[in-house]
Order: structure tokens, then sequence, then C-alpha cells
């Protein structure tokens, strides 16, 4: 059986690591930007996503750094996560492309009336 | 309530806390929801991340952060309750017990009235509510079914649709007659217990008793539903006129012992049944049911001074005082049950990791 979608906050977290290891607060600025500011998110759904992404094997901490005086922990996506990122991306294109192309025949009608 | 001023004092008063002390207090309070393991892990880092989003000078958390570190601290308690294999087995078995239960209680209303003679049950029943409790039995049978068949989903979403059935009926009842209510409520709290069972069982794979179990659980249950139509069985009335009659029971020396040998046997059934849980959960259904067996003895025994108000099958009128053992009983008993278990399994763990 296939796995089920990534909802959007797992998507864009996933989206943001690939870029590079990141910590918290980082995670929350990219995923905003990547957003278009649509999904800022809190910090205890962060939290939420990053348990179940490394519950799942998708992410790992990759390495602790104490800034003022404050443990900062930075995440990074497993070969399992990017192999995952991949799929998902894959089926959003797939989504998107039949969307379009549905689209591009339902305006020439529409232009028609 | 006096509300603090957010502007400096010049008054000479108290130094007022800086707004960056004052937000990570806040901060550390709200993320006291979370487990204390989980915050030995992490709170530190969300910490740093809530701050980091808070403006300068800020020096309460945003109301919508607030709100989304409290509700995810609780649901991070409950899905850690669930992540432990003794919790989460003990929510699937209630998964199978709580609509065998609530099956048995519907049972009661259908069973008692077939076995009577009509011109006795005829005004006490109206076929409405016979409809219903079948329906509800039905129902609930096919949920237990599910869990067994191990159909999560089914079970989990019959489970859910049954706790807002159960409601439904409890709500037109108790808008009839209120009275309903201080009888009827414990069925809609077993609903509810039974679809968040239901609902935290859901990725359990394997099936959580046995099926010699739930059978000597399914046939105390039917005793339960059967109890009334066997008190009743040998009742015949015999009319004489229009509105009077002569009642006789060839059972009326021996229904006293058949009373008790049903009882008996249903109290065993379901040792039987509680015997063949694994050690942990069936700690977790004794906690469970220890209150409740309290409650009924206490009701059964306890409460000589109940004084009926004169309708046959109407609420019994409790003293202020019964009414206030009635609720604590109950209550204290759930509560040191849950202290008594955690503080034998802290020690059991203990006895676990000495050499």
């Amino acid at each position: 059986m296939s796995e089920p979608p990534l909802r959007e906050p797992a998507f864009l977290v996933l989206t943001a690591l690939a870029g590079g290891p990141l910590h918290g607060y980082a995670l929350v600025e990219d995923v905003l930007r990547l957003s278009d500011g649509q999904v800022r998110m809190h910090t205890g759904t962060l939290y939420g996503v990053l348990d179940r992404l490394r519950e799942a094997g998708l992410i790992v901490v990759d390495r602790e750094e104490i800034v003022e005086s404050r443990l900062r922990r930075y995440y990074a996506l497993t070969d399992a996560g990017i192999a995952r990122l991949a799929a998902e991306a894959e089926r959003m294109q797939r989504n998107a492309s039949a969307a379009a192309s549905r689209l591009r025949r339902l305006r020439p009608a529409e232009g028609a009336i | 309530m006096k509300r603090r001023r957010d502007t400096p004092r010049t008054d000479g008063g108290a130094r007022r806390e800086p707004a960056a002390e004052a937000l990570e207090r806040r901060y550390r309070r709200l993320l006291a929801w979370y487990p204390a393991a989980y915050r030995a892990a992490n709170a530190d880092d969300m910490l740093g991340v809530a701050l980091a989003r808070s403006a300068s000078g800020q020096r309460w958390p945003e109301p919508g952060e607030a709100v989304n570190l409290i509700v995810s601290g609780i649901g991070e308690r409950l899905g850690g309750m669930l992540r432990q294999p003794d919790h989460r087995d003990t929510a699937a078995v209630l998964a199978i017990a709580g609509p065998l239960l609530l099956a048995a209680t519907a049972g009661r209303t259908i069973a008692g009235p077939f076995m009577l003679d009509p011109a006795l049950t005829s005004t006490h029943v109206p076929p409405r509510m016979l409809v219903t409790a079948v329906v509800v039995a039905a129902w609930w049978t096919l949920v237990a079914l599910a869990g067994m068949l191990r159909w999560r989903r089914v079970a989990a979403a019959g489970a859910c649709l049954g706790l807002a059935g159960q409601a439904v009926v409890l709500t037109l009842a108790v808008a009839n007659y209120l009275g309903v209510l201080t009888v009827a409520y414990w069925q809609a709290a077993v609903a509810l217990v039974t679809a968040a069972s239901a609902l935290g069982s859901l990725r359990f794979q394997d099936r959580p008793v046995s099926w010699r179990a739930v059978t000597a659980l399914a046939v105390a249950a039917a005793i339960l539903a059967g109890w009334p139509a066997a008190e009743v069985a040998a009742v015949t009335f015999t009319p004489l006129t229009a509105n009077t009659g002569t009642i006789s029971d060839s059972l009326s020396g021996t229904e006293g012992w058949l009373t008790d040998g049903l009882f008996a046997g249903t109290l065993i059934l379901m040792l039987v049944a509680i015997v063949a849980l694994r050690p942990a959960v069936r700690r977790r259904a004794a906690v469970l049911l220890l209150p409740a067996f309290v409650t009924t003895a206490l009701v059964c025994w306890g409460f000589q001074g109940w004084l009926p108000n004169g309708t046959p099958f109407g609420p019994l009128m409790l003293s202020p005082l019964q009414w206030d053992v009635l609720v604590l009983v109950p209550a204290i008993g759930v509560v040191a049950c849950f202290i008594g278990l955690r503080l034998y399994e802290r020690r059991l763990r203990r006895h676990v990791g000495r050499p």
C-alpha cells in the first residue's frame, strides 16, 4: 500500500531541510519564505511535525550548539527523507500537470460563450 | 484583579522584571503543558524558537502561540500515553469491552418485556423505546465484533457514531424527563471512553484479547441483559376485570437463589475474561472496574435510606449527604486507584531494575 500524502507543514519542513541542515527558528522562517508568507508555523506545531518526521526516519538531529547559553538543535534530511520528498514532489507535480491540462481545455470553451 | 502596568515605574517601587525575562518565564509556564520527559529533551530548543519569533519588548506570548503550545502539550501527553504499550493495549481492550457493556445495557431494555405477560409490560416500555434499544444493542455488538476482527477504522468510526447516537438518545430522554440523567449518564460516559479508546488504538495491529475471553465477557453481558427477563420469567398475570388481576410466581421461593446464582455467574465470567488479559492490562482493567464495583455495592447495600418518589421505575430520592457520597466515592476511587497503580508499577520497575 502506498504511503499517505504528506501534509503541507511536513512537506514544507522537508523542502526547507533539502537546502541543508537548519535549526528550529530558521525552519520557521524558511517555511514562511517557501510558502510566500502563507504558512507561519507555531512552535508547538513545528515540534509536532519534527517529532513525526523523526519517528518516520525522514529527518535526524544533525548537531547541537549552545548559543547564548541556550541549546540550538539542527535537523537534517535522511536518505529516506530525500526519497520521500522526491516522491511527494513528483506526485504533486503530476496532480498540478493534470489540473493545468484540464484548465487549458476548459478555458477556450469558456471564451467561446 | 489588578492589571499589571507595562510602563516603567518611576516611583522608586520594586524593580520591574525586564520584558525578555517575563516573556521567557511565561513561555516556560506554557511549556509545562508538555510531559516532563518531553520538556527535558526539547524545552530549551522550543523556548529558543518561541522567543526568536517574538517581537522586541514583548512581555506576553501571542494568544495564538499560547493556545498552540497548550493544545500541542496536551496532545503530546495523550499521544505519549497511547505510545506506551500498556496504555495502548488497555485502550484496545476497552474499545471491545465498552461496546459489549453498552449492548448489554440496551439488551436489558429489550429482554424484560418479551419474557413478560404483555398485560403487565405494555404500559411500561413503549414500542419506540424497544426499537431504539434493538438498534443500540445491534450497533454496539457490531462495533465490538469489528474490534475483534481487527477492523480498527470500522470499529473507531462505529464507536464515534455510537457515541453521537447515545448522546442524542440521552438528550431526547432528558428533554422528556430530567430524572433520566441520574440513571443513564454513565452510558454516555462509557460511549465516550469507548470512542476515545477506539481512536487511540487505531494503529494497534494485534488482537488485544482472546476469543475465549471475549466469549466469557459476551456471555456475562448476555446474562446482565437477560437478568430482568430471568427474574420475571416465571411471573404470570391473570386478569380478573379490566383493571385488576392476580399475579402468580411459580419461582417465588427460589427466585432469590436464581438471581444470586446469575450474579455470581456473571462475576465469575468477568473474572475469567480479566484473568486472561496481560498482567499490565489486567491491572488497568481492575483499576477501572474497582470504583464501579465499589459504587454499585454502595448503592445496593449502603443506601438503606433511599426513598422511592412514588413512581415504580423513576429515579430514587437521595439526601444531600448521599448525593455527596455518590459523587465522591467513584471520583476519589478512580484517583486513588490510579495513584495506587502508579506507585505499584514504580515499585515493580524498581524490583526489575535491581540485580
